[in-house]
């Protein structure tokens, strides 16, 4: 081996080193920097989509899409306006969730909150007549009467009446 | 209009939009910033039209969705990382075998269902059925979360929906015998969110002080896949939505089918993935 050979290799490998430690800063920069600011890998998708006011209160109706690969919905309500950061997470105090059941053809026909002994809780009501079914996000929220147990211990399926 | 003439109808509007494809999705998405944001949707709104027309992409195009997926699995990488954020190695190993694992069947950790509040309230329902079975001499070498006589008993009601259970902090068993994950275990929720429990169970033999001792073993089957374009207002349902960067501002929108059509360009294969774990207990 000629003797300028030896420093030319390790120069040329010095210089690879150099670059590949810059490379590899600068990614790790802007993976940390874009992934320790959030909580969650896919966020979930959630809007308010009804409110009913009543006795100077008003109740807020959620509706919200989770997962990545397996989608689940869900209503949730709150007693104040909930706002949602970018992983659809709310510091409000929710009050109920209930996911929708869309299987076996059941739509959605209305979401109904009630007061029970365990507080105010949701019932979505289904419906398989497609004139009476709704998108998810045009459900509208409408009180319901007391009652005593939990109106999910009975789901019903209107329609099947 | 035939459904081809459609199909071309559809690609000439596409082709119409293109957009550049960016080389370095990882960056963008991990800077996140108005820019990256614009470049990224602009690429993936351009290839979400290209599949739902059923067009062939360029390789270019295929090693940006690969890309894209990869950035999934630093996302979930990094997140476990980071001290006192919610890790999830699962859904990113997940989604880096969607892109690169050949469809080929995955073990994952039991620790991701062992340390679920719906798995451990099933795995309990599950073993009173069990015992309880057993007692009236009627052996349960197999037992599924969604057998009938299992939802039909008393058993079954306690991890049911609509039983007050919080689907916050305590999931829930489906009407099909799903269990459906606690919404606040990201780490379960990304990478499995309803799965079916199966107990293998045989009688090892009494303890000492008369009890029957059993042993077995819980398992997992699950399957990663997407739901397909369906050019119907289902569609809309099906988006995931990555936050990208620090500022918390943009997120990248990605239609599940645009992952399902990766299948269909063979860049991605939808595989099955399973865990499994042991128990010995007495009742």
């Amino acid at each position: 081996m000629r003797p300028g050979t030896f420093r030319a290799i390790r120069w040329v490998g010095l210089f690879t080193a150099v670059i590949l430690l810059v490379a590899c800063g600068l990614l790790a920069t802007a993976f940390l920097r874009g992934f320790s600011g959030n909580r969650c890998l896919v966020a979930d998708r959630v809007w308010v989509v009804d409110e009913l006011r009543e006795d100077g209160q008003t109740l807020y109706l959620a509706y919200r899409i989770s997962g990545w690969h397996e989608k689940v919905e869900y209503y949730e309500l709150y007693a104040t306006l909930p706002s949602f950061d970018v992983c659809g997470d709310t510091k409000e105090e929710q009050l109920d969730m209930d996911n929708i059941d869309d299987t076996e053809g059941k739509m959605v026909k209305d979401v109904l909150v009630r007061n029970t002994k365990h507080g105010q809780k949701l019932e979505i009501r289904y419906t398989r007549q497609a004139d009476e079914g709704v998108e998810p996000n045009q459900a509208k929220l409408i009180r319901g009467d007391t009652i005593e147990s939990n109106p999910e211990d009975n789901p019903r399926v209107w329609g099947d009446e | 209009m035939s459904s081809q003439a459609a199909l071309a109808a559809q690609a000439k509007q596409c082709l119409a939009k293109a957009a550049p494809i960016p080389g370095a999705p990882l960056w963008h998405m991990g800077w996140g910033d108005a820019d990256d944001k614009a470049v990224m949707q602009n690429a993936v709104d351009y290839l979400t039209c290209k599949a739902k027309a059923k067009m062939p992409f360029t390789e270019d195009e295929k090693h940006f969705l690969v890309e894209v997926f990869e950035a999934f699995w630093w996302g979930g990488k990094i997140l476990d990382w980071i001290p006192g954020m919610d890790g999830m190695p699962e859904a990113a190993t997940l989604a880096n075998h969607y892109v690169h694992g050949d469809g080929k069947t995955l073990e994952v950790s039991a620790e991701l269902y062992k340390t679920s509040v719906i798995v451990r309230d099933t795995m309990a329902a599950m073993k009173a059925f069990i015992g309880e079975s057993i007692n009236k001499g009627i052996p349960v070498p197999l037992l599924r979360s969604g057998d009938l006589n299992f939802m039909k008993s008393q058993h079954f009601a306690k991890v049911s929906r609509g039983r007050g259970r919080n689907q916050q902090t305590q999931g829930h068993v489906l009407n099909d015998g799903a269990l459906q994950a606690e919404q606040q275990n990201l780490r379960l929720r990304f990478a499995d969110h309803r799965f079916h429990l199966q107990a293998y169970s045989s009688v090892i033999g009494n303890t000492p002080t008369g009890k029957t001792h059993m042993h077995t073993r819980w398992r997992v089957d699950s399957i990663w896949d997407y739901e397909p374009f369906r050019n119907t207002t289902e569609d809309a349902k099906y988006i995931s939505e990555l936050p990208m960067g620090h500022s918390r501002e943009h997120k990248l929108v990605l239609p599940d089918g645009l992952s399902q059509y990766m299948t269909v360009l063979g860049i991605a294969k939808v595989f099955n993935y399973w865990a499994e774990w042991h128990e010995t207990w007495d009742f």
